[in-house]
């Protein structure tokens, strides 16, 4: 541990976190995190490029709307192109055309979700290769050198997830060998200087061992945080104290990434948590369906009603599907099965988001985040019947909603 | 409206379309092949930096019928799609992407291949739909016989239907001021058969249509066995000179080149899409014509002995996972400026939308600028030494004979 710790303090810092201001009410603040490839404001919506794509979009496209930083899969990027192509390339920023700033999962969570026979032991995760059988082991190690070959601005750390609903000693025991396994990941990690290495905060829905980790965690010193192992069906009202237990423990000067979370109401309740990043597929798998995320709700373009509307899926919105496409174009689109539908759906929803995180961070610098939380809840909910674990989670920073 | 400028050697014809207030678009002519009311794959905002982009439009009734078909207000398909304008739209009968259901055609209708399903569609269906979408111009009803039937008889069947069509598309224009507002389009189909193809062409002459439309995707057999400019030479023979000729079903250069010197004026546009939907990236050279000193192939040395330049590249082949290089060096699409034949492989190989998107690009900015070219040469009257320079400067590229 200790040669983990000297080698941290050697490298050069890859990332600095500075603070624009705080909410006085709540734990919200907006910072400004500058990394290698690009500076990324935060509280930050990061959209989900799994295999080295954003689903149909172009990175010109995703400059357009303001899109700092986004998420790739080391699983996926593992096996196609692989390590080989990707280090010809010089890296994923590279080989995609993306020159601002990217971010990589370790591969430990697709594994465990995408293939059934995966077994985790302390070496690492072992799994059969989908494409011809042979037994395979991703380690600490060997997610380190993937993640270097992609060469992305921030990194994660493999760790033991386990499901958020599990139960027994499991909790403990995988909380633990992720701190060792961060350990591994710190001394194996060749590009301290140019990535960002994350640690993963483990512990299931148990505060104590959610403090241990925490505790265990800081020692290690990495330049920012996840808080994983949620957003995977546990009870909301849990979920949130969950959350701000974390935050209430992590330093104030790192950042602090909610890995999973992309729901508007849930962005906008754990930024109030104090929560800097996010990343979730939700907003452009969504899209994909033909639903399109809007103020005040969803629209299901699919419809019938949206068949004649010549209205765009938002009048107030300056997207460019907004500009040039009505609902009716973009149903009839669908209709016909025509992708570019996707496309442009995607590009409204995820002009949305990142609006939306741009209205939050400026109503925090100005000082104004209660009441855009309050004007943002009945926009989405104008006949009330906010959610209990919202009210609560907001109550718990001081925003108390009034009913409309 | 319609006139030619000017007319080369063998027929080939340089002319404008003049339409709507003020519209006029340069023949021979590619339009942009937009079915259901959009680029395949590109939305406006990509596809508005593509060079040479023709504010023209193919629409095809299988991907209007039902949606947006005749349920939204009757402002007509521009407002409909927010159309720059003046946009000269049309609206084909059949999909020249894709073979269409002829078994299905009887008597009183043709048959149709929307997203429900087939369709039965007679000339006032049709007709409904014309009405409310209001293109600039339109085909009229017909019935494509399949070109693999050696049958006199469905050949028979299918002229003698087509005009029926057309006299009852003439006879309800005549009462209905909306329609008239768009120009109608004859068909001439009949096959790989020169006598049929001819008598449709005549007798299709005949009727006060504003152009033709030579339905050539049921006579796709016609290329295979070299009979494409015998073909197309006489029906262009049997059609008058002042209205402009369109055409289905032919899409490769050489064939475009073949249609151009049989006087055909205007070409469906979906090829760079076909390609796309294959995976591949068209390579073929265009020759660029540079000033007006400069030699005619004067591109072609640059590019490098060893470099083939074949029709097409097919993307998802092993041997560009690690090729960082260019699709096509010297293209300014978005594509080529951007990205390398390796991710364009790995995207194809992950299946992953983008991969149309960029193809796309590429594939249509290489498709139009070969029509630019195209023009550009009969512009300056080197049409021959041109299409020469093409032929040399790839040998896997072929031009069949005159």
């Amino acid at each position: 541990r200790s040669s983990s710790m000297l080698k941290m303090a050697e490298s050069k810092a890859a990332l600095s976190f500075k603070i624009v201001a705080e909410c006085p009410v709540t734990k919200a603040r907006v910072a400004s995190m500058a990394l290698p490839h690009h500076a990324v404001d935060t509280p930050v919506f990061m959209p989900v490029g799994t295999q080295g794509t954003l689903k149909g979009l172009t990175c010109k496209q995703l400059e357009a709307m303001g899109c700092q930083i986004m998420l790739g899969n080391t699983y996926h990027l593992g096996n196609r192109p692989g390590c080989r192509v990707l280090e010809k390339a010089g890296g994923l920023h590279s080989f995609m055309g993306w020159d601002r700033a990217l971010l990589t999962d370790s591969g430990g969570f697709q594994m465990v979700s995408l293939l059934q026979l995966a077994e985790i032991t302390e070496e690492g995760v072992k799994f059969q290769s989908p494409h011809d059988g042979t037994e395979m082991l991703l380690s600490p190690e060997h997610s380190m050198e993937i993640q270097n070959s992609i060469g992305a601005d921030v990194m994660m750390q493999l760790d033991d997830v386990v499901a958020s609903t599990t139960t027994g000693p499991r909790v403990e025991q995988a909380m633990w060998r992720s701190v060792r396994w961060l350990d591994r990941c710190v001394a194996a990690h060749k590009r301290p200087d140019k990535q960002n290495l994350f640690g993963i905060i483990q512990g299931g829905l148990q505060a104590d061992l959610r403090k241990k980790c925490v505790e265990a965690m800081l020692e290690r010193d990495t330049p920012g945080y996840a808080i994983g192992g949620l957003s995977g069906g546990e009870e909301k009202d849990v979920f949130w104290r969950i959350v701000s237990l974390c935050t209430d423990m992590l330093p104030r000067n790192k950042p602090r990434y909610l890995m999973g979370v992309g729901y508007p109401v849930d962005l906008v309740v754990c930024s109030a948590l104090g929560c800097d990043m996010y990343d979730c597929v939700y907003p452009t798998r969504t899209a994909r369906f033909g639903t399109a995320l809007v103020p005040w709700g969803l629209l299901k373009l699919k419809k019938r009603e949206f068949s004649a509307d010549p209205q765009p899926i938002d009048p107030n919105c300056s997207c460019s599907t907004c500009q040039g496409y009505s609902r009716a174009a973009i149903s009839a689109l669908f209709s016909n099965k025509e992708p570019v539908g996707c496309h442009l759906v995607t590009v409204h929803n995820l002009h949305y988001l990142l609006l939306l995180m741009g209205d939050l961070r400026r109503s925090i610098v100005e000082q104004q985040f209660p009441s855009f939380v309050q004007q943002f809840m009945e926009r989405q909910f104008p006949s009330g019947g906010y959610e209990q674990w919202a009210l609560n989670a907001l109550s718990s920073v001081n925003i108390h909603l009034n009913a409309p | 409206q319609f006139a030619v400028e000017a007319s080369t050697q063998g027929g080939i014809r340089l002319g404008k379309i003049a339409f709507g207030a003020g519209g006029s678009l340069d023949t021979p002519l590619c339009l942009l092949y937009a079915r259901s009311g959009a680029v395949p794959h590109l939305a406006k905002d990509v596809a508005k930096d593509i060079p040479n982009l023709p504010r023209s439009s193919l629409f095809c009734l299988p991907a209007m019928y039902e949606e947006p078909g005749t349920n939204f207000a009757s402002d007509g398909i521009h407002k409909f799609l927010k159309l720059q304008e003046p946009h000269f739209s049309y609206l084909s009968v059949q999909d020249p992407a894709k073979p269409p259901p002829h078994q299905f055609n009887r008597e009183a209708a043709t048959c149709i291949l929307t997203y429900g399903g087939f369709q039965k569609v007679s000339v006032s269906d049709h007709l409904k739909v014309v009405e409310a979408l209001r293109p600039t111009a339109f085909e009229c009803l017909c019935d494509a016989a399949p070109s693999n039937s050696n049958s006199t008889k469905r050949i028979a069947k299918s002229v003698n239907r087509t005009l029926s069509f057309l006299d009852q598309t003439l006879e309800a224009m005549k009462e209905n001021v909306v329609l008239r507002s768009s120009a109608v389009l004859g068909a001439v189909v009949g096959g790989c058969d020169v006598a049929s193809r001819t008598l449709s062409a005549a007798e299709t002459a005949k009727r006060p249509v504003d152009g033709f439309v030579l339905e050539l995707s049921d006579g796709a057999e016609c290329g295979v066995k070299g009979a494409l400019s015998e073909v197309l030479g006489s029906c262009a023979a049997a059609l008058p000179s002042d209205k402009p000729r369109f055409i289905h079903g032919v899409g490769s250069p050489a064939e475009v080149l073949t249609a151009v010197e049989c006087g055909v004026d205007v070409f469906d546009g979906c090829y760079p899409y076909t390609v796309t939907g294959s995976g591949c990236a068209l390579t073929f050279p265009l020759q660029q014509l540079l000033s007006t000193d400069e030699p005619v192939g004067g591109q072609g040395g640059k590019r490098g002995k060893s470099q083939e330049q074949p029709l097409a590249m097919q993307l998802s082949e092993e041997r560009f996972a690690d090729d960082l290089d260019p699709l096509v060096a010297g293209c300014v699409c978005y594509t080529c400026q951007n990205h390398s034949r390796a991710y364009l492989h790995h995207l194809l190989d992950t299946k992953e939308m983008l991969a149309e998107v960029l193809l796309m690009i590429h594939n249509l900015t290489h498709y139009l600028q070969f029509f630019a070219n195209l023009r550009e040469s009969l512009k300056r009257g080197v049409y021959e030494q041109w299409k020469l320079s093409l032929c040399q400067s790839n040998h896997n590229y072929s031009v069949p004979a005159q």
